[in-house]
């Protein structure tokens, strides 16, 4: 379990919005925080959102994670050197490579917007394109979105952690975004056990 | 260490029902099936379906559908044919123009799914109507042939023992494993199919990709078009009848889901392989046309029956 430090309502506030705009104007007023979280702060926010290669163009670097490492799981065995090549590049991304030298309020808030990322996440999996089944023809239903959305968050995190051998390293994402799935599905915890139980379906 | 070989069986069960399927027909036809001169025969007879297969497979993987790809094979026939005998241009012009043309409908169908929002089937259903029409109307019901004897090169040449066909197929297959496996395009793909929204918000442009997936799709169809019409020898304006059964059945067979964003290339060559064996075996064995058609109808209903079925043991 990670010790987390107490966030004001303003901070709250800024790790509960969705919106990267609106959190823009949210991030101006975190003043109640040390100047090295708010800087550490800043950074996370400069990285998630800044289209790598085309700058003027809106991103979520992280919430690419969500859509794209589930493809990639469920061909593990066929791209094993890509897998690796992946995972080395997402730790860095998520600052995780030693997340033993994080310090106490940089856990916490890597952990604030990991489920900031998993909430966004899953935020879109209740639309009508979610899921959808035969050729796009049949929308799923509220259940099978919940389960796919369940095997989804499953996979990025505990999942490839799990066949990477990074369980140490991802400790705080897998718990940031099973947490997240809770509070959006709390009957999802029986189906992620079972998952995890599994290891997986694919 | 039985979960690992249970998964290894589970990713190769494809290959095995391949081989089961080469070990009958082996048998039943005795020995013929495996002569070299009938596998040169069955690798001339999948190289089309097996390009087109590549195009359905970006397409199925963002679950989309594309319905038209027959009568872009049958359109690029006909057109192709056209230029070269009745307008006398150059061999390498009218393929390149009958290609552009190809990826045009391509782009068509992208516009009509992205743009407009049609449901795939529809979109590419009309489309398959409207060019199966336009192709009847340039070549007026008439076969067209008479072409510049190197056009042979496409079809009906060959390397070595090894049909030109042949090669250009599993070229066709690298470039798209390539695409799928190794390029920024490729995770596009199985991230639009796995969750447009998300993909969408994540930067990705969702309706140029989809343009770009039916433009490749149509592209791929244009080329197995040329080389149907190289190894024919003669443009008809049915030959592309019903032939997006063919390959939907080999992609779906291959393992790539209905439901989008789970497939890859190496399964959907399995595919094609099945669906060519199953062919030739069924010709070899005097099979008639429609029991064939039976048993291919029988084949893609199993090959959706398992996709769903596993999916809904997953949900439950």
């Amino acid at each position: 379990m990670i010790k987390m430090y107490e966030m004001n309502e303003a901070g709250m506030a800024y790790f509960r919005e969705l919106d990267p705009q609106k959190r823009r104007k949210l991030l101006r007023d975190l003043p109640d925080l040390e100047e090295e979280a708010l800087d550490f702060c800043r950074m996370l926010y400069q990285q998630r959102y800044t289209n790598p290669k085309h700058p003027d163009q809106a991103a979520d670097n992280w919430l690419w994670k969500f859509v794209y490492l589930p493809g990639l799981f469920k061909r593990r065995r066929f791209l094993p050197g890509a897998l690796k090549k992946e995972m080395q590049g997402t730790l860095k991304e998520l600052h995780l490579e030693h997340p033993d030298d994080l310090s106490g309020i940089h856990k916490t808030i890597l952990y604030l917007e990991f489920r900031n990322a998993a909430r966004r996440y899953l935020s879109t999996c209740k639309g009508d394109h979610y899921a959808r089944k035969f050729l796009g023809l049949r929308s799923a239903t509220d259940r099978e979105k919940r389960n796919q959305a369940c095997e989804d968050i499953w996979m990025v995190s505990k999942g490839l952690a799990r066949i990477t051998g990074q369980e140490e390293n991802l400790e705080i994402w897998c718990e940031a975004l099973y947490e997240e799935l809770l509070e959006y599905d709390p009957d999802s915890q029986k189906y992620y056990e079972e998952l995890d139980a599994k290891g997986g379906i694919a | 260490m039985k979960t690992s070989s249970n998964n290894l069986l589970k990713s190769n069960a494809i290959w095995l029902v391949f081989l089961a399927e080469v070990i009958i027909f082996a048998v039943a036809s005795g020995g013929t099936f495996i002569s070299s001169n009938n596998i040169v025969n069955i690798t001339r007879q999948i190289s089309y379906y097996g390009i087109a297969s590549i195009g359905m497979t970006f397409v199925i993987l963002i679950a989309g559908i594309d319905l038209s790809i027959g009568s872009i094979i049958t359109l690029v026939n006909v057109v192709c044919a056209y230029l070269m005998v009745n307008m006398g241009v150059n061999m390498w012009l009218a393929l390149l123009l009958s290609l552009c043309l190809a990826t045009l409908i391509g782009v068509l169908n992208g516009a009509m799914v992205a743009s407009i929002g049609i449901p795939a089937l529809i979109a590419t259903f009309a489309s398959q109507t409207i060019f199966e029409g336009v192709a009847y109307l340039i070549s007026a019901g008439r076969p067209i042939s008479g072409f510049d004897p190197n056009f042979g090169l496409f079809g009906r040449w060959s390397l070595g023992p090894v049909p030109i066909c042949a090669i250009i197929m599993v070229l066709c297959f690298a470039i798209g494993s390539f695409i799928l496996n190794k390029s920024f395009f490729g995770r596009y793909f199985y991230a639009i199919g796995g969750n447009e929204e998300a993909a969408e918000l994540s930067g990705i442009r969702v309706n140029r990709i989809k343009y770009l997936i039916y433009a490749l799709s149509g592209l791929f169809a244009g080329l197995a078009g040329i080389v149907l019409l190289s190894r024919s020898n003669s443009a008809q304006s049915t030959v592309g009848k019903g032939l997006e059964f063919d390959v939907i059945t080999c992609v779906v067979l291959g393992g790539v889901s209905v439901n989008g964003g789970v497939g890859r290339m190496s399964g959907v060559v399995a595919g094609v392989l099945i669906i060519g064996s199953l062919t030739n075996g069924m010709i070899l064995m005097d099979v008639s046309e429609y029991t064939q058609m039976v048993v291919k109808g029988i084949v893609l209903a199993i090959a959706v029956g398992i996709d769903c079925i596993s999916k809904k043991r997953q949900a439950t």
